[in-house]
């Protein structure tokens, strides 16, 4: 073998070993286990909104649905908006649902979500007139709620089925019925 | 004196070569991307990917995924790249030996022209698997559907990707390793010219 054939030979044996050996040192450090060596390791951060009801306020013919809304998870969240619509559980739909203002929520915070309906007045008499009867009217809030985390936003749907009773309706409803 | 004698000082050292191999080393033990791929806004990211044949560096959510394989690749490329670097540069001090040639490594200019292609390649993977379009370079938005038990939730996510000004160096760096071979390619030939018209 000529010196030519024996350098290119040599040169060609150290890049392919500089190459290899990291990869050789890796399946030895992962105890020759490839599908260690190729599946990825990751660790999602947990996600989450927990909305609890409170007790709705009523002031100028608009009703105040309140949440507390709780970030559960472990990245900031902004609720930027919500479109909806809520209907009472075994009737018929009360209006439209809108956001009072954008909320931020950091890792862990609660703070409070009003979303108002403005039902006609036909409408909001008949739910005082059931609650009055009932004390207590199931109602449903479909819709959408826009997030924003991490510079995107995100459409979550919502649907949750709830009792609002007197409470809070009532100072109202005295000073207005 | 021609060209290709200024270049090697009248055929003593191939400065092209030298510094074609001193690039190298600069490239290997850079940890600059050579592509960027943001996800979400400028202040915040919902996932990144930066990619070099020497670094890999993915985050979704804020939390950096680990593949093994890729960080081993990484240093083994690294490694051979270094390699590459040194025996260019001793193929261009012993510019009269016959096996200088050989030490000439082209790894500067393949290593940019490979990346982009494996880079397009596993992009399309990407499409064809996933319905996921990401641009090489330019701007796309992902609109991805996630299905949870609660319902459908839809993401917009606003992409960026660009290839930079590292990678471009990188590129340009390579054409001294290209001049470096033609030239003691030219020079071999050039001699065994000479020897054989004095026979």
């Amino acid at each position: 073998m000529d010196v030519d054939r024996l350098v290119k030979l040599l040169a060609s044996i150290l890049l392919f070993t500089a190459f290899i050996a990291p990869i050789i040192y890796g399946l030895n450090e992962h105890g020759w286990n490839i599908s260690s060596l190729v599946i990825p390791r990751y660790t999602p951060p947990k996600i989450g909104i927990a909305l609890q009801p409170k007790p709705p306020k009523i002031s100028d013919k608009v009703i105040f649905l309140r949440f507390q809304a709780s970030n559960t998870g472990e990245i900031e969240i902004s609720i930027l908006s919500f479109n909806g619509t809520v209907r009472v559980s075994d009737g018929g739909q009360l209006g439209s649902l809108n956001l009072v203002q954008e909320i931020l929520l950091p890792p862990g915070a609660s703070k409070d979500l009003t979303l108002t309906l403005k039902p006609c007045d036909q409408v909001l008499a008949d739910l005082i007139s059931r609650l009055m009867q009932e004390k207590h009217v199931g109602i449903a809030v479909d819709g959408e709620m826009y997030v924003k985390l991490l510079g995107i936003t995100v459409e979550v749907p919502v649907s949750r089925s709830f009792e609002i009773g007197m409470e809070g309706l009532e100072s109202w409803m005295f000073a207005e019925y | 004196m021609d060209v290709r004698g200024i270049l090697t000082i009248n055929y003593r050292l191939n400065v092209m070569g030298l510094i074609a191999g001193f690039f190298l080393i600069y490239i290997a033990i850079s940890d600059k991307p050579w592509w960027i791929l943001i996800g979400g806004s400028v202040e915040e990211h919902v996932f990144s990917a930066e990619l070099s044949p020497f670094m890999t560096m993915i985050t979704v959510l804020g939390r950096p995924v680990h593949l093994p394989i890729i960080t081993y690749l990484n240093i083994g490329v690294r490694l051979s790249f270094l390699v590459a670097a040194a025996t260019t540069i001793l193929g261009s001090i012993f510019v009269r030996r016959s096996w200088s040639k050989k030490f000439i490594s082209l790894a500067g200019l393949k290593t940019p022209i490979a990346f982009l292609i494996l880079l397009f390649v596993c992009l399309e993977i990407v499409k064809i698997h996933f319905g996921i379009t990401i641009p090489i370079i330019g701007r796309s938005t992902l609109t991805h559907k996630i299905f949870l038990t609660g319902g459908e939730i839809t993401v917009h996510i606003p992409m960026t990707a660009k290839i930079t000004q590292e990678y471009w160096t990188a590129l340009i760096i390579g054409i001294p390793s290209l001049i470096a071979k033609l030239i003691t390619s030219s020079k071999r030939s050039s001699q065994s010219n000479t020897r054989h018209h004095l026979t």
